[in-house]
């Protein structure tokens, strides 16, 4: 008796599910998008590699940067692949201007949705940046690591650069 | 005492093991993984009654040559040049670039920069140290006795450094003198005061420095700057110590840009002092001057 009541439930169930529309993911939200626009630095981390405890590696040193008259700014157009980056007052480690690409380095080429790398292009050189985290639109910064080396110095040290969005 | 016994004899130990005999380096302690090291493994004082250490033995009376096998501080993938082995099997066919030297005496040698062979950082190889063990090009296995040393260990440590009060930022590096970084970067001075030993400086926190800049311009002509005189360096707010917490003190500057120095100068030296802002006489000043010489022009 139960069982020829559960037939038609069954029957209307499946009709009603068959109905609904299917569903539909959003794409997720590409990191050349994410980087579009005008960017100021915010904060920096000076990183030390040879310091022997880990403890000592990395140093907030952002007021040197961000308590200046003109500050250090980015942009990036995600239409024609260009960027600008205006040192202000403070050193110029990256070039002026240029073309930018994203690269994904176990992959070794340019990636628009995973990128380890932001690669900013010069005058025929090719300055490359290792990202601290992803750019989605939604993300409030945009964070590299500029890497410097003395020749005779096989450590090197580095900086955390940390841009918030305009 | 009661709780140094137990390291006191787990150092014993470590020393008074057989594998601590059979490996020796020169030098004889690691404190500097970015200098070569010679790695030594005496065959002959291996423990014989394993039976895989006694078919190594016997390999090595036989003239075969040794290689190395490593894994920490990292491993290298297949297709690196200086992967352990080679092939569908590699533990039957050890990498040509890790034989050891035959010294002919019973031993066995194995020269590396540690930094460089691992492609790992300094602490990177502080914290794993080396760990390998040695074998004849075939090593047995698949089936096969196997054909090896026990594993073997190269404790790397940095050197017991000298607690300061005061510190760079960049560090200087292990048996070096000077701060590695570029014109355009970022100095920063680091002062603690809980190793502060003058007792009218200690648990101060209206710290500023006096710093005198030694730099050369264009032409290389050597100049002498000081920012401010050691009696009006508290007056002048830039030169405060910001307060980071835990009796830490932070001084952090582009140097080229603080003492407006012309473009194409080179900042050589940085001298410091550290005192109270409120100084009124030497009891308000740490004592000692600190200097930093610059390299990376």
């Amino acid at each position: 008796m139960k069982k020829i009541f559960l037939l038609p439930i069954a029957i209307l169930l499946l009709a009603i599910t068959a109905c609904q529309d299917d569903l539909v993911l959003d794409n997720e939200p590409l990191k050349i998008d994410g980087i579009q626009g005008n960017w100021v630095l915010s904060i920096v981390e000076m990183q030390d590699y040879k310091a022997i405890n880990a403890s000592n590696r990395s140093l907030d040193v952002s007021y040197v940067f961000t308590e200046v008259a003109q500050p250090t700014t980015m942009s990036f157009n995600s239409a024609d692949f260009t960027f600008t980056y205006n040192e202000g007052d403070n050193p110029s480690f990256l070039p002026e201007s240029g073309t930018w690409r994203f690269v994904n380095t176990s992959t070794n080429d340019w990636s628009a949705n995973y990128p380890d790398e932001l690669h900013l292009i010069a005058g025929g050189d090719t300055t490359e940046l290792a990202l601290g985290g992803p750019v989605r639109p939604q993300d409030e910064y945009l964070q590299f690591t500029i890497q410097k080396n003395c020749p005779e110095d096989n450590q090197g040290y580095g900086y955390l650069f940390k841009f918030i969005r305009q | 005492m009661k709780r140094l016994l137990p390291l006191i004899f787990v150092l014993l130990g470590t020393c008074l093991s057989p594998v601590c005999g059979q490996v020796s380096t020169l030098p004889s302690s690691v404190e500097d993984p970015t200098q070569p090291v010679t790695i030594t493994v005496n065959i002959a004082d291996m423990d014989g009654s394993i039976d895989h250490v006694a078919a190594l033995q016997a390999a090595v009376a036989s003239g075969e040559d040794l290689y190395v096998w490593t894994w920490k501080p990292a491993e290298h993938p297949d297709g690196h040049p200086n992967v352990n082995g080679l092939g569908a099997q590699p533990w039957k066919d050890s990498n040509p670039n890790l034989i050891m030297t035959n010294n002919f005496d019973g031993t066995f040698s194995w020269t590396i920069v540690p930094t460089d062979f691992y492609e790992v950082s300094a602490s990177d190889v502080f914290n794993e140290d080396i760990h390998f063990l040695v074998k004849p090009r075939d090593g047995g296995g698949y089936g096969d006795p196997d054909i090896k040393s026990e594993d073997l260990l190269v404790p790397v440590d940095p050197p017991t450094l000298p607690v300061t009060k005061v510190r760079s930022f960049p560090s200087i590096a292990t048996g070096d003198s000077l701060v590695r970084i570029g014109s355009d970067d970022v100095f920063t001075l680091i002062y603690d005061n809980n190793y502060e030993e003058k007792p009218s400086m200690q648990g101060v926190n209206d710290l500023c420095v006096y710093v005198v800049a030694t730099w050369t311009d264009y032409l290389g002509t050597q100049n002498t700057t000081e920012y401010a005189p050691i009696t009006q360096v508290g007056s002048q707010s830039e030169l405060a110590m910001r307060d980071i917490g835990q009796g830490l003190f932070q001084f952090s500057f582009w140097p080229t840009r603080f003492f407006n120095l012309p473009e194409e100068s080179v900042v050589r030296q940085l001298e410091f002092r550290v005192l109270r802002q409120n100084v009124i006489n030497s009891d308000d000043v740490s004592d000692g001057t600190f200097i930093y010489r610059f390299s990376c022009f």
